[in-house]
């Protein structure tokens, strides 16, 4: 504070006036703090309360707005009918399940593993991991369609219909991230089922909530272990199978299984060869010492 | 013309061939009612010795039999002491216990030779090959549970000028006979268990043979008695409720209308304790007692002893998660739909018990003192109370909200006011307000803080337990909605804008 000259106090004071004024005329209340700057090097992921979620789709609105899909009529309750997947335009689907519980809605999106198949998969480093835990997607992208492949949680989605076709997938909205910016979805969740924040403290907040209300939860925090964790994470008032979620993912995480594997390659390629010149070299000299 | 009339009615004929074999089946085949009580099957449970079973186990139309038989009578199957003039309800006759063979061919015996005599009589008679009672049924459950009610006691104390010993009884080890002693009266589930316990029959085997018994002796001498048939005890007779029941006598067993209980060696005071108001508000005496019908303390000793499980007797008064202690049952009203809105809402998460102990623990007393209702809010807090709250702070798709705040104090004050279980808990005025204003006890005669205080627009990163209050405001006011079985549109709070106004002018994205 010592080193606030004059004219930087007074700038400050204005600017402050000014901007509580202009946000009040603007946008009351609901606008967010600007530039609210994620600084922690941590991952970043949405805790997703599934007791919460009442299934008015504004997080399905507010995905295609932020990012330039066709938006949805979200008065539009008969595609709760059938279990929906993500599609090229909709990078977020809130699906309703009827479970022993009562209706459940659960929104399906990219989880954003921690150590993310597609991420391995991808030959070109299209698909990236960031350091704060989007896995983000590229235009550099050769089209193998790899990502798709190896997903265990069938997310990326490719353009059949386009000429130069895109994968498409939830990317945590990292644009408006880097701006300072939670994701369009949760900032549209009018009951903060959606919750954004850095992977320990979600954790830590799920863990609260079962330990609280040990009756409402089922005990257990989709994403925490599985595929080795991911930055989606999931509570229930029912078992996860029942709400549409895949439980027999393992908590490997898939990279993991290829590891082995690729790790021998430069081996076998490189070392194997030297070997067997020496030992040949070796044998040589042998025979002509004999 | 000849031919395209023959070509038709060879169509024709053909067509009504093909709906015949395509409709057939639903049209003319035999629909199974299972709403017809002969159709209705019951397990043959009496079969221990049989066990493993060796074919598909058989469902047996008891009903079917009773009315094809009704003319002959039990006697047909069951045998019958004329010295007692009491059936023996198990089947077959004489049946050998012992021997797994001579059991199934007694079974088989018993069934096939009737079915045969009366088939070679030329009457109504039933299978006779293996296959046709040796086969899976697709059996829907319909039989319920006897629920013995005070109103159904109280029907039989009349039924037999209070003749205790009629049904109750102890058994006397010394003279080994069973005997009547007043005040030793019991649930018959405390003796009569599960399975067969020495000379002790299962509940199930004495339950039938007694009730059945008796009722059948006042059937053959025309007076009004029981039911004989399935149905009539485990299909027609109706539960009613606590409010029905209220007004009939409770069986007398010298219990104590209203008593102190006072436990040695306990820190805390006695508790005044209200038998006959507890008794109105059970369906029988098992819903605290158990089967024994013993007082608390005779098996829960402050240690904990193997007669009482293990479970000592504070976690006998006190245990949450069981359906028979004081504060379990308690526990339960509170999912009540009328109470689950505060209870099960966000208050749940800070709720103290703390502050409830003296409710029950009174100190030795004669009786409660009345508990005034609570008064009506304005009374209290004249200026501080709002009418109506315009809600207007994140107006952007929807119209204001109006929130009739008095009015739901009001509600929720009259539903705290008729129960009387709520009454005893809820002393302030101002308990009501907890409901919402969860975190911040509220006093008369000073405002507690709004939702807008705590819960600001924005979220707090630093603490994400506490929702931002949009979500506030719709968790708590949904949440009740949704506990409490009320309107749950968005509509019925905040009317939808007609034209609403983007979060990102269109200025702003052409500058950008």
């Amino acid at each position: 504070m010592n080193n606030i000259d004059r004219r930087t106090f007074f700038k400050l004071i204005s600017s402050g006036i000014a901007g509580a004024i202009g946000g009040k005329l603007v946008t009351p209340g609901i606008a967010w703090a600007k530039g609210t700057n994620f600084h922690s090097d941590e991952f970043y992921g949405i805790l997703v309360d599934t007791t919460r979620c009442i299934g008015c789709r504004r997080c399905e609105k507010a995905c295609a707005e932020a990012n330039n899909l066709p938006v949805p009529d979200i008065n539009d309750t008969s595609v709760f009918n059938h279990e929906r997947q993500t599609s090229v335009i909709q990078w977020n689907v809130v699906n309703r399940f009827e479970t022993e519980k009562g209706t459940v809605f659960v929104p399906r999106r990219c989880m954003h593993c921690n150590q993310a198949a597609c991420v391995a998969a991808c030959l070109v480093k299209a698909m990236k991991k960031r350091k704060t835990g989007q896995v983000t997607w590229d235009e550099n992208c050769l089209g193998c369609r790899l990502c798709m492949v190896s997903c265990p949680f069938d997310i990326p989605k490719f353009e059949y219909d386009k000429a130069i076709p895109k994968i498409q997938k939830c990317n945590l909205c990292w644009g408006r991230f880097q701006d300072g910016k939670p994701p369009a979805c949760v900032e549209a969740c009018p009951m903060d089922a959606l919750l954004f924040g850095t992977r320990r403290q979600l954790l830590e907040e799920a863990r609260r909530r079962i330990y609280q209300q040990p009756d409402k939860y089922y005990h257990h925090i989709f994403g925490e272990l599985e595929v080795g964790g991911t930055s989606h994470l999931y509570l229930s008032a029912v078992p996860f199978e029942q709400i549409g979620f895949r439980t027999d993912v393992g908590t490997t995480p898939y990279p993991e299984y290829s590891k082995g594997f690729l790790y021998a390659v430069p081996f076998i390629l490189v070392l194997w060869p030297i070997l067997m010149l020496g030992m040949s070299q070796v044998t040589k000299r042998q025979q002509n010492k004999e | 013309m000849g031919k395209k009339r023959i070509t038709s009615f060879i169509i024709f004929g053909i067509s009504i061939i093909i709906f015949g074999i395509g409709f057939g089946h639903n049209l003319w085949s035999k629909i199974i009612e299972p709403q017809k009580t002969t159709e209705r099957p019951i397990i043959i449970s009496d079969i221990a010795p049989l066990k493993p079973l060796e074919e598909e186990r058989v469902w047996f139309y008891h009903q079917k039999h009773t009315t094809e038989l009704e003319a002959s009578g039990c006697k047909v199957c069951h045998s019958y002491d004329t010295q007692k003039s009491r059936f023996d309800f198990r089947y077959p006759k004489n049946r050998p216990e012992k021997d797994r063979r001579d059991l199934i061919e007694t079974y088989h015996n018993s069934c096939i030779g009737c079915h045969r005599e009366r088939l070679s009589k030329g009457l109504s008679t039933g299978p006779t090959a293996c296959g046709e009672c040796h086969k899976p049924v697709l059996y829907q459950e319909w039989i319920k549970p006897v629920v013995f009610h005070y109103g159904l006691h109280y029907q039989h104390e009349k039924a037999t000028d209070k003749k205790c010993e009629l049904c109750h009884h102890i058994y006397d080890e010394k003279e080994k006979k069973l005997i009547y002693k007043q005040g030793t009266e019991s649930s018959c589930r405390d003796c009569h268990r599960q399975s067969d316990e020495g000379n002790r029959n299962s509940f199930r085997k004495v339950a039938h043979s007694d009730c059945i018994n008796c009722h059948l002796e006042k059937k053959e001498k025309k007076q009004k008695g029981g039911p004989t048939t399935c149905e009539g005890c485990h299909l027609d007779l109706k539960l009613p409720s606590i409010q029905e029941i209220a007004e009939i006598p409770r069986p007398d067993r010298k219990q104590p209308k209203t008593t102190n209980i006072k436990v040695d060696g306990a820190g805390m005071p006695a508790v005044f304790f209200d038998h006959q108001r507890h008794e109105m508000s059970s369906l029988t005496c098992r819903t605290c007692h158990h089967e024994t019908l013993q007082a608390c303390k005779n098996c829960h000793t402050s240690e904990g002893s193997p007669e009482g499980g293990g479970i000592s007797l504070e976690s006998a008064f006190h245990e949450k998660n069981s359906s028979l202690s004081c504060e379990g049952c308690h526990e339960r009203q509170k999912a009540q739909e009328k109470c689950s809105g505060c209870h099960l809402g966000t208050r749940t998460q800070m709720e103290g018990r703390q502050q409830s102990c003296i409710v029950c623990h009174t100190g030795p007393i004669k009786e409660l003192p009345p508990i005034p209702p609570l008064g009506a809010p304005e009374g209290i807090m004249p200026d501080n109370v709002k009418a109506e709250i315009t809600i207007n702070i994140l107006e952007r798709e929807y119209e204001p909200a109006k929130f009739p705040h008095l009015q739901i104090i009001k509600k929720l004050t009259e539903i705290s006011n008729e129960d009387p279980l709520a009454r005893q808990f809820h002393r302030q005025p101002t308990t009501i307000c907890m409901g919402c204003h969860h975190h911040s006890p509220v006093e008369p005669k000073s405002s507690p803080p709004t939702c807008g205080n705590c819960h600001k627009a924005t979220p707090d990163f630093d603490d994400l337990g506490k929702p931002r209050l949009m979500a506030a405001y719709h968790l708590q006011c949904l949440g009740c909605h949704q506990k409490m079985n009320l309107e749950q549109n968005c509509t019925v709070c905040h009317a939808k804008k007609t034209s609403v106004k983007p979060l990102i002018s269109e200025k702003q994205k052409k500058s950008k």
